[in-house]
């Protein structure tokens, strides 16, 4: 019988590598949407992963009040890493948006192209450190 | 550079307990202790108290400044 410390460990972990997985998820979309016209419905789509990843990516405390394995999820070692992973999304935009001027100087791209790529280096930047902060972790 | 050294893993051998029972009794996850213990995190005072109340230790036993 796994008692709450044990199970928070666990989904932690799978919470870590689902992270992993979603930020090589939306990279590839990303990458794979570059240079394409977009129905308002992919567009909306898109959109709402990536505001469904950067809701994942908070602590969203209310859900968490009464459940203590999420509680646990979220206590001060994982704020501690939330609040790196968004200096490094941050870091991964500005990288991109400068990186992107440049290029753009020799190889025009769309504003929504651009859009999409600060974002998808932004969310991807950030779900990467978390989870790569919550598997140290743990070891 | 000041930097805050600890005790934590000493203490909670000598009571003879394992990271996730520390981690129970003070009401957060295992890896929070294991990165305590290991200097990565540097705990609020809240959860210092608790640790040094889980413990039987007075704080400033569990965790000291060092230049």
């Amino acid at each position: 019988m796994q008692n709450d410390v044990d199970k928070a460990e666990r989904l932690s972990r799978a919470r870590a590598i689902l992270f992993y997985l979603l930020a090589a998820t939306f990279v590839a979309s990303g990458l794979i949407g570059l240079k394409a016209t977009h129905s308002v419905s992919q567009l909306v789509g898109w959109i709402v992963l990536a505001l469904l990843i950067a809701l994942n990516l908070t602590p969203y405390p209310p859900l968490f009040r009464f459940n203590r394995v999420k509680q646990l999820m979220n206590d001060e070692a994982t704020a501690l890493h939330r609040q790196r992973s968004f200096a490094a999304g941050f870091w991964a935009a500005i990288a991109t948006a400068v990186g992107l001027a440049v290029v753009a100087r020799t190889w025009p791209l769309a504003a929504d192209d651009v859009a999409r790529l600060v974002v998808t280096a932004a969310l991807a930047a950030a779900l990467v450190r978390f989870a790569t902060l919550e598997l140290r972790a743990a070891k | 550079m000041t930097e805050l050294a600890n005790t934590l893993r000493q203490e909670r051998e000598r009571l003879g307990l394992t990271q996730a029972a520390l981690a129970e009794r003070v009401g957060v996850s295992r890896k929070t202790i294991n990165t305590v213990e290991n200097g990565i995190f540097v705990p609020s005072t809240i959860l210092a108290l608790k640790l040094a109340l889980a413990l039987g230790r007075p704080v400033d036993l569990l965790f000291q400044l060092v230049e």
